[in-house]
């Protein structure tokens, strides 16, 4: 019975599986890198710098001779790390300031909402670059940037949902019962919310990544030596006519892992849209 | 006796940007510990107004309560703090809705809904809750009621769930239920099982019951009092018997003549002319003197008080002799 309805899931969406298939082998990796990798990543090879992918190196070295195919490998770890700790910042603290919002309206609505619309008004990136900057360029930063930015796009999401969910009569009964208000909000208006924000979530992850990657680039995320996407390509880029693997490769490893996420959070959301239920 | 519940003069009023609307206009009525009165009245006439006032859960943020006050036990509630409502809520003071389908929360188990209130009100440890949950749900006549802890809401019928409410009301020990309109979407023959289990329940509790509905035959079935609602006020309060076989305000008669007989011949049902007023211009002196077949100059100009017809029997209408 279950098997077959997961058989039937995989004829209906089959790019839902592709995208979970490429985020678990790349959960995988990460999970493993130090087992699978055939060089330390930071290891300095300067007699064989630069060189080509082949038997050795497999995807070539950088301008250290360090090895790109184990940098690409350990750099899994800081991807999956940015785009899941980015969403999981943002979705909470989003969750919460949202259900305040909209349960509590009034003035605490007005501030929290106008502070919200204030943080939309600059281009996600723009914010997170200046933040970044402000903090301090380092890895660990450069996921806070991004998860402050982020914040807004849940909160409106989460009022939005409140603000249906809190009519419901089961909030009343709630209330006639003595429940707090503290006690209603995290017992029956967010678990209510839940299901839009697991959606909104997984199909934030990719351009967290990509987010996260683009500071790293210009220099405020990751710092050398980290194998970090973003910086690599950031670095291979001035070698990109000569040496083109360099920055070739981990720009598709960003791609493929991008690519990954959106498929997969298209699915979550079909999946949990009871419209496309079957 | 004392009463455990006496509502003396209560006034709500609706503010709006065309004046304030008195939805409630001077409510007096008394509730005693075991009693089971009824609250009768057409839609909008206020009967769940009332309800929520007691509780201190008026409906938007632009109604208030302008006069009159509401003592439970003895000790006045206009004017407490939130926090010390949400103490009498459910303890106290509970409910049960129209609206079972939607009262309960999807999102989690009976079982922890129902443990969740006593833990709440009663401070008991969790094994304990469940074991008492699990006593509660048997009281309300659940069947296997281990089972039914361990199910989400959505899979329960409407009458389960109300049962499930009912339960969860009175778990904590509370002395006065407010019903609103607690079958109205049920069918028929699970309404006459809930109100059975109602008065079963509350009568071997010792609770008391304000039950609001709009269904004569509801109250003539379940109630020892009723109160009849007209736009805001009470029209006529006594014992059943004798305000739905001698009902002396015009209204209540008027009401009972929109009922289908099963005796008698067959006659087309009687309908009172007119519309509910718009609160916000209500007429002068007796509100339902534009509709009623016997009005008087006096009944424009004046508003008739709720005086005593018969031992317990009040009526609030100009005709009666009592008011010359």
């Amino acid at each position: 019975m279950e098997l077959k309805y997961y058989r039937y899931f995989a004829k209906q969406y089959p790019l839902t599986v592709v995208g979970t298939l490429i985020i678990l082998i790349i959960g995988l990796v990460a999970l493993v890198a130090p087992l699978i990798s055939p060089h330390d990543p930071l290891q300095l090879h300067l007699a064989d710098r630069l060189l080509p992918p082949g038997h050795t190196y497999l995807l070539g070295t950088d301008e250290m001779g360090r090895d790109l195919f184990s940098r690409i490998i350990y750099g899994a770890r800081l991807s999956l790390a940015a785009g899941v700790g980015i969403v999981s910042i943002a979705g909470i603290f989003g969750t919460v300031l949202g259900s305040v919002s909209g349960f509590l309206g009034g003035k605490t609505d007005l501030i929290i909402m106008r502070l919200m619309d204030i943080m939309l008004a600059f281009p996600s990136l723009v914010l997170a670059l200046a933040l970044s900057a402000a903090l301090g360029p380092n890895f660990r930063n450069s996921i806070l940037a991004v998860a402050v930015v982020k914040i807004p796009v849940y909160v409106r999401l989460v009022r939005g949902q409140t603000l249906s969910v809190k009519e419901k009569h089961f909030v009343k009964a709630a209330q006639t019962f003595g429940a707090s208000k503290v006690w209603i909000i995290s017992r029956h208006i967010i678990p209510n919310c839940l299901a839009p924000v697991m959606v909104q979530a997984t199909l934030g992850i990719g351009e967290a990544i990509l987010i996260a990657a683009a500071l790293s680039f210009i220099g405020l995320g990751a710092q050398p030596p980290a194998a970090e996407w973003g910086a690599m390509v950031s670095v291979g880029r001035t070698y990109l006519l000569d040496q083109w693997w360099y920055a070739t490769f981990p720009g598709i490893a960003i791609f493929i892992t991008v690519v990954g996420f959106n498929l997969f959070g298209d699915g979550v959301r079909d999946l949990l849209d009871p419209r496309f239920r079957h | 006796m004392e009463p455990l519940l006496k509502i003396k003069d209560l006034h709500v009023d609706f503010l709006s940007y065309a004046g304030a609307a008195h939805a409630l206009n001077g409510i007096d009525f008394e509730l005693f510990p075991g009693e089971f009165l009824g609250l009768v009245g057409e839609s909008g006439s206020g009967k769940s107004l009332t309800a929520n006032s007691v509780l201190g859960l008026l409906p938007r943020k632009n109604a208030v309560i302008a006069k009159g006050s509401i003592l439970f036990e003895g000790e006045e509630l206009v004017g407490k703090s939130e926090r010390e409502y949400q103490a009498l809520r459910g303890k106290k003071i509970s409910m049960v809705f129209q609206e079972p389908m939607n009262a309960l929360n999807p999102a989690f188990k009976i079982g922890s809904q129902v443990t969740e209130i006593l833990k709440l009100h009663q401070g008991v440890t969790a094994k304990k809750a469940r074991t008492e949950a699990v006593r509660w749900l048997a009281r309300v006549r659940i069947p296997h009621p281990e089972e039914i802890m361990n199910v989400y809401p959505f899979e329960l019928s409407g009458g389960m769930r109300q049962r499930v409410l009912l339960a969860m009301a009175l778990s904590c020990g509370s002395k006065l239920l407010l019903a609103d309109e607690p079958t109205t979407a049920l069918d028929v023959s699970i309404q006459a099982q809930i109100l059975r289990l109602i008065r079963d329940t509350t009568d071997s509790l010792g609770t008391s019951v304000l039950l609001i509905t709009h269904d004569l035959a509801v109250v003539a079935q379940t109630c020892q009092r009723v109160a009849v609602m007209y736009s805001g006020n009470i029209v006529e309060s006594g014992p059943v018997s004798n305000v739905l076989r001698l009902p002396r305000h015009p209204y209540t008669k008027a009401l009972l003549q929109a009922l289908p007989h099963l005796d008698g011949p067959i006659k087309a049902l009687q309908s009172i002319p007119g519309t509910v007023p718009n609160l916000l211009t209500p007429p002068s002196g007796c509100r339902f003197h534009p509709r009623c077949s016997v009005a008087e100059k006096r009944c424009q100009a004046d508003r008739p008080k709720l005086l005593s017809v018969a031992e317990n029997h009040y009526v609030a209408c100009w005709r009666e002799s009592h008011h010359v």
